[in-house]
């Protein structure tokens, strides 16, 4: 296989990671070797309470190794502070404007007297920029959204100017425009700035659509790697999720046909696909060979219109709800 | 700090020089304003006594309210900002218990008729830096700071109980100086004493200034901060040397006065409504110099004789100024 020409930033060596205890080491992690390249997103996933923020505070080094060691460059004693940023799952509640808390991320390159110099300010700027939260700077942190928040930590962390950006669940309790809009961002800013960006997620989805590589925390304390596609088809996202009712092969549920009918669809594109996902959610059993019950999709300029055929009877729908519903009521007749 | 900060700015040190002006006119005895700024402008009055009375009896005072208001208030501010806790003041890490426990003990057990003001400050230090020691003995052992909170107080209530005791054993006349000393007092210290306790303050103020990005940066919890290069059992303990060196200093010469640590910092935060330190703890020092010249002045009960305790007044007149602050702001952060 051929090598990527990327640099590694971050690399781990027999890195083990857990709390000490007095009798007992809680080992959450054993014997790790990973490695983070710089241009590079890497998506951090694995089951609640597996330890995923524990590995990420201790590359961070916020948290000692209980073995090993993390390295920046190959080099062992580096100042994490100039060199990694982080965005933690930790509440921030003190009474700071926006600009204030972004602020921080210079801290590493101030004095005791923290006076703000010009080239901080520009390196706050384009953190701003980057994010495009120029009209929120004056706000107070209460009165932001979850959303806004968690652009205001990104945009933290970028100002404080580290080649690696490791993030705690940046998109949890977000919507699903605010968790793309994130993802997007991030997915951009590896690309644009460089930066090597780790982001331990839940997103299954959003994650395959966007990872460059897949950290995945299995249930034996190690953690396999790959591009999200390889670990999809060699089906070890199943082992580790084991996905109840999901085939993450083709991306979709798994229905059971519980009721006995089949429907012959007609039509095409993605108003199909969705079709049939109604019908199958409502436990019907979806063909394109001939039975008795045929639906027929049509386009009618931007509009959609469903033509149900049955024992000679045709009727048309203009929503899919009218549609379900009548098929509903036609098997309680049938079963009457 | 923008414009609008720094004109609050200038209204509170203009508040706080009138309240030092008031503070020297007011008395039990009535001295003409003409006379009070000639001897402040060093000439002597005819009247030998006024001099006495401005230079040794009110510019005392009133430098003990200056000092002892700002250094409990930036005291209290550290100790909100260490534990991110609004209810933290300069007594939580059990100091002023440890004073108490020390003076309750040469006053009530000890064998002294009327131990001295020197005695008195003495044992306060004492006590003081013996909790001071512990406390120190266990933030190397402990990682989080709320635990280092609950030890305090902990420690705090073992030194109360054992205060109990001895007042419950000792006699009247014994007991009832001790509770005067617990009453607090501004208007005690000639002017070795206030030198000393200037020093005191001074240098504990001094590493409280130079913390300044510190006590930001454990704003945002332990984690970010350390993110930030922050070294937290390092910063913890220059915090904690500042905070006894404050309130250690006024407790052994004043008494334990309370509620101004505690009020002053919100008071500031909610005047400035900002969390920086590099504004906060100037402007801390300086509303907590004024809320305790305001205090001297109604404790005095000007142009009569009578003198109520200041730990009395302080909570009697800043409590409902907190709560009032607060229902206009309706939201209270660390």
């Amino acid at each position: 296989m051929m090598e990527n020409k990327t640099t590694e930033l971050l690399t781990t060596q027999n890195l083990s990671v857990g709390y000490p205890a007095n009798k007992i080491e809680n080992v959450l992690f054993e014997q790790l070797n990973l490695s983070l390249s710089e241009g590079q997103l890497v998506c951090f996933m694995g089951s609640n309470g597996i330890g995923k923020s524990t590995l990420i505070r201790t590359l961070a080094g916020l948290q000692k190794p209980l073995s090993g060691k993390v390295l920046y460059k190959n080099n062992p004693s580096f100042d994490t502070s100039q060199k990694i940023s982080v965005v933690l799952t930790d509440r921030i509640s003190a009474n700071l404007t926006v600009l204030e808390l972004i602020t921080y991320g210079r801290y590493p390159y101030l004095d005791w007297t923290i006076s703000v110099q010009e080239k901080d300010r520009s390196i706050i700027d384009d953190a701003v920029q980057s994010v495009r939260i120029e009209r929120l700077l004056k706000k107070r942190l209460f009165e932001l959204s979850d959303g806004q928040m968690q652009m205001v930590m990104i945009a933290r962390a970028l100002a404080q100017d580290g080649e690696i950006l490791l993030l705690d669940e940046p998109t949890a309790h977000l919507d699903l425009n605010n968790r793309v809009e994130i993802m997007n961002l991030l997915r951009n800013l590896s690309r644009s700035t460089k930066k090597a960006i780790l982001i331990a997620t839940h997103e299954l989805d959003l994650a395959l659509q966007t990872a460059d590589r897949i950290w995945l925390a299995d249930r034996k304390k190690n953690i396999q790697t790959g591009i999200p596609e390889d670990l999809v088809l060699d089906g070890s996202f199943d082992e580790i999720f084991q996905l109840k009712g999901f085939d993450l092969k083709t991306g979709r549920m798994h229905h059971t046909p519980y009721r006995n009918t089949m429907i012959q669809l007609v039509g095409s594109g993605y108003e199909f696909l969705w079709t049939k996902n109604a019908l199958e959610r409502c436990g019907f059993q979806v063909t394109e060979s001939i039975t008795p019950m045929r639906i027929i999709l049509q386009k009618l300029g931007s509009k959609f219109q469903w033509i149900v055929q049955q024992n000679e009877s045709t009727v048309q729908f203009n929503t899919l709800d009218q549609v379900i519903n009548s098929l509903n009521q036609s098997i309680a007749k049938e079963s009457y | 700090m923008d414009n609008f900060s720094s004109r609050k700015a200038v209204i509170l040190v203009l508040l706080t020089v009138l309240l030092l002006v008031l503070n020297l006119s007011l008395g039990s005895v009535l001295i003409p304003p003409g006379e009070i700024i000639k001897i402040l402008a060093g000439q002597k009055s005819e009247q030998e006594a006024w001099n006495t009375i401005i230079w040794d009896f009110r510019m005392t005072k009133a430098l003990t309210c200056i000092l002892a208001g700002g250094a409990l208030s930036i005291s209290g501010l550290q100790m909100q900002t260490l534990f991110r806790n609004a209810l933290a003041g300069p007594d939580v890490l059990g100091l002023s218990s440890g004073a108490s426990l020390a003076v309750s003990l040469l006053i009530m057990a000890g064998t002294f008729l009327t131990p001295g003001p020197w005695a008195i400050a003495i044992a306060a230090s004492l006590g003081c830096a013996g909790v001071f020691m512990i406390i120190l003995s266990i933030s190397f052992r402990l990682k989080d700071n709320v635990s280092l909170l609950i030890i305090g107080l902990m420690i705090g209530a073992g030194a109360s109980s054992i205060v109990s005791v001895l007042q419950y054993l000792s006699k009247a006349e014994d007991l009832q100086s001790y509770i005067i000393w617990t009453f607090g007092s501004l208007g005690s210290l000639n002017w070795i004493e206030i030198k000393i306790l200037a020093f005191v303050l001074v240098l504990g103020s001094a590493i409280a200034l130079a913390s300044v990005k510190t006590l930001n940066a454990w704003l945002l919890g332990d984690n970010y901060a350390q993110s930030v290069g922050i070294k937290l059992k390092k910063s913890r303990l220059l915090i904690i040397i500042s905070a006894c060196l404050l309130t250690g200093g006024v407790t052994a010469f004043c008494g334990p006065i309370a509620f101004v640590g505690l009020a002053v910092p919100h008071l500031t935060k909610m005047i400035f409504k900002t969390s920086n330190h590099k504004i906060l703890i100037p402007m801390v020092m300086i509303s907590g110099a004024a809320l305790l010249l305001f205090c001297d002045i109604v404790s005095q009960l000007p142009g009569s004789a009578q003198v109520l305790p200041i730990n009395a007044i302080t909570a009697m007149i800043g409590a409902p100024v907190v709560i009032w602050v607060i229902l206009r702001n309706k939201k209270i952060t660390v």
